[in-house]
């Protein structure tokens, strides 16, 4: 029943910088971290042309996997069910993309190349 | 799942022993038990299945993006941002690590210097960069060092903490952002000097946890008197979530009361935070300077207080405000 005496008593863990953590110091939990500087601080666009599409993805991904499933779902987070490469069906999308662009081939093959050039103007 | 098909069979194993005692209710119950307990399962199942797919494509994306050539030209640097401070705090910038160990780079426009790291533009083009977020070795390299950089800016100056791989090509860029946000970054500045971000987390007691999952199958009772353990374990169990629940609520407010704002993230997944017990409370506070030493001294009692629920708290900083500066600052956003 009673909590077993820590050996901190019932002073609790702490770790932040060297003069306010003299005990059991060591490095911040990565997922401290990461749910710092991937999800907070300021968004600004940088001039590279970093593709922010991906980088805010990335964000989500990583809030979801440090944040509890249950929780991201009771907060209305629920689009990796709509993900196709999250909901297992990449392979059978990629698979159908390729079955569907060799029949395009094919079929560009089989026109006349005249037809072609006019179709695009 | 050699857990989870262990509970199986022991809510099969139950269900047959109740069947042979007792009536329909005892049958209802049993269900109910079965349903919740493959319910979790599920839930646990669908949590690693997520994992696991979310971790193999990030591997996938490792693998197939490769840098483009054309842009892999070396020599070219680029500066990568960590955060935008007062230009009279520049002096505090010295020697300060930033990526790859190298001292930052302020650049200076107006009031405003921002905090820099010079960086190999090859390592933060489009396809590269894309590559190198999906290698969790160099994220969290680069995580640590951008957050390290302004750990140790914090001691020394008011710092607006820019979100990880903000990247810019020259300096004349990075003092034209600073110039068109300057009303922004000095608001900010205001609003965040002689203030710190702490975080407090609360774990649930996964010793109490388990007496109430896994005890719960593992004696031979029979009928009535099994059913009647389960129904007190049952409550006991929901007497104790409402206490952490309740004790977890209190901490956040009476932390809220002392400090200048807070705000309530997700608490995190066991496999994120590294502990056994259930994170239960996922607090950050921004805490004025004088008082730090009270806002620390306030949850050591809080600890003391809620010895009784087995909450343990866990006590994070003092960390740049990221918590405390969430804009979204020029086009595209």
């Amino acid at each position: 029943m009673a909590r077993d005496p820590s050996p901190f008593g019932a002073v609790p863990s702490t770790y932040g910088r060297a003069d306010l953590r003299p005990r059991d110091g060591g490095p911040a939990n990565l997922a401290d971290i990461l749910e710092r500087v991937l999800d907070k601080g300021i968004v600004i666009a940088g001039d590279i042309q970093i593709n922010l599409l991906d980088i805010e993805l990335l964000t989500i991904k990583l809030r979801l996997l440090v944040a509890s499933v249950d929780r991201a779902k009771e907060m209305g987070i629920d689009w990796w069910e709509g993900d196709p490469r999250l909901s297992g069906r990449a392979a059978e999308l990629e698979g159908e993309n390729h079955s569907l662009r060799e029949r395009l081939e094919r079929l560009e093959r089989l026109l006349p190349e005249s037809s072609g050039d006019d179709a695009r103007e | 799942m050699r857990e989870s098909d262990r509970h199986f069979a022991q809510v099969r194993a139950a269900l047959e022993r109740v069947a042979t005692v007792d009536a329909s209710e005892l049958v209802a119950e049993a269900r109910a038990d079965a349903r919740a307990q493959v319910r979790s399962i599920l839930s646990d199942a669908f949590a690693d299945v997520i994992l696991e797919q979310v971790l193999g494509e990030l591997g996938d994306g490792a693998r197939t993006e490769a840098p483009r050539p054309s842009e892999a030209r070396s020599g070219e640097s680029a500066l990568y941002l960590h955060g935008v401070i007062h230009s009279s705090d520049v002096p505090a910038t010295t020697a300060v690590p930033g990526l790859d160990g190298q001292s930052v780079e302020p650049v200076i426009e107006g009031h405003l210097a921002a905090v820099t790291s010079r960086v190999a533009r090859e390592d933060f083009d489009e396809a590269q960069l894309r590559a190198n977020l999906s290698d969790m070795a160099w994220v969290e390299t680069i995580a640590r060092a951008h957050e390290g950089a302004l750990d140790e800016l914090c001691t020394r100056a008011t710092v607006i903490p820019m979100r990880m791989c903000t990247v810019f090509r020259t300096e004349r860029q990075v003092r034209e952002m600073l110039a068109r946000e300057a009303s922004q970054f000095g608001e900010a500045l205001e609003r965040l000097a002689a203030k710190r971000e702490w975080g407090v987390q609360a774990f649930a007691d996964p010793a109490r946890a388990r007496l109430s999952d896994a005890e719960s199958f593992g004696s031979p009772d029979e009928g009535a008197a099994y059913m009647q353990r389960r129904r007190e374990e049952r409550d006991l169990r929901q007497q104790h979530d409402q206490l952490v629940e309740q004790a977890a609520n209190e901490v956040h407010e009476r932390l809220s009361a002392i400090t200048v704002e807070s705000i309530l993230n997700p608490p995190q997944r066991p496999e994120a935070s590294g502990r056994s017990g259930q994170m239960v409370l996922n607090g950050v506070y921004l805490v004025a300077d004088d008082a730090q030493e009270s806002f620390q001294h306030e949850v050591r009692a809080l600890q003391d207080e809620l010895v009784a629920t087995g909450l343990e708290l866990v006590i994070t900083g003092p960390w740049p405000p990221y918590n405390f500066v969430t804009e979204s600052i020029g086009a595209g956003w």
